[in-house]
């Protein structure tokens, strides 16, 4: 995915050329700061994990993978400088986040360890084939959701994003959303399942990436 | 995806983590500052709602929380003042790998 955003200019960046690097952090420090202060107690911390992350990326920047765009890069070098942080406070045993609570903190950096893993800075470092799959993945769901978003399916989203990213059951998705029977979330998951599967085997021509969809007993 | 998620935690646990990640999900900042307006009704506000606070999308809730200060009268200066200091950091950093 080629980026089109003017405060984005590849070649410029990776020429440590200074305009575009005012450009680019100027466009995106303020929310890379507001990402950071969800997680961290004060401002000063915060400021000091967004100015890592806007070095993080001059560091990284030769090794960025177009497949992603510069938010997600972005967003990916801001997440794993938050993780670290949480984790060097939760060694030093120190309340991680105001007004927050310690343990959703510890939660958090549970949750998004598995996602860190596979941040855009480090994807030239990873399993190129782990690498390939994940990036199919995106895209496959970015498309998923994109039909539901176009022809206006936000009831149907929500409860998917219950189901896939919060891990909800479907029994508490029936009671969360107000649908009357537990039956009909079933129906919900299986029918994008079944879509999810469709694209991906569209997207897998050489049974190479999603090898689990061509096996003996795969529908 | 070669089951149901349900029968492969490992699969549904990297799908969950490619689906934040990628941001898959997520509305045009545009469309959240037409949100925070009251611009946006229906199954699409209740969309934003649920995945803003239940599904707490923390880079989403950047964006908000970055509209929400533009705002502000005040604005926010100290975050303002701070981009400045992080910038100048890099304008450093960038002309000592220059040399």
């Amino acid at each position: 995915m080629a980026s089109s955003d003017p405060a984005f200019d590849l070649p410029a960046l990776r020429a440590r050329d200074d305009a575009a690097w005012t450009t680019f952090q100027q466009a995106w420090f303020r929310r890379i700061y507001f990402y950071v202060k969800r997680h961290v107690a004060d401002h000063q911390t915060a400021e000091d994990l967004a100015q890592e992350v806007f070095l993080g990326a001059l560091r990284g920047i030769d090794g960025y993978d177009p497949a992603y765009t510069p938010e997600q890069f972005l967003f990916g070098i801001a997440r794993n400088r938050v993780v670290d942080h949480l984790r060097r406070q939760r060694s030093a045993r120190v309340a991680p986040a105001a007004g927050g609570d310690p343990d959703a903190s510890s939660a958090w950096i549970d949750v998004v360890a598995d996602a860190d893993a596979t941040r855009p800075d480090a994807a030239v470092v990873q399993d190129e084939d782990e690498a390939r799959r994940r990036r199919a993945m995106a895209e496959i769901l970015r498309a998923f959701v994109g039909e539901l978003w176009e022809a206006g399916e936000f009831d149907r989203l929500m409860v998917l994003e219950y189901l896939f990213v919060l891990g909800g059951r479907n029994k508490d998705a029936a009671a969360r959303f107000g649908i009357a029977d537990e039956k009909h979330v079933a129906g919900i998951k299986f029918r994008a399942i079944e879509q999810l599967r469709g694209m991906a085997r569209q997207r897998d021509p050489n049974h190479s990436l999603f090898r689990g969809l061509w096996g003996p007993g795969a529908r | 995806m070669r089951d149901e998620t349900d029968g492969d935690p490992k699969l549904a646990a990297s799908v969950a983590a490619v689906w934040r990640q990628a941001r898959v999900s997520c509305p045009h900042p545009d469309l959240l500052s037409s949100w925070l307006q009251g611009g946006v009704d229906g199954a699409a506000a209740r969309f934003l709602a649920f995945h803003l606070g239940e599904s707490d999308c923390p880079a989403c809730n950047a964006v908000v929380e970055d509209l929400r200060a533009r705002d502000d009268c005040a604005g926010r200066p100290e975050v303002d003042a701070a981009g400045v200091r992080a910038l100048r950091s890099t304008l450093t950093a960038l002309r000592s790998q220059r040399g």
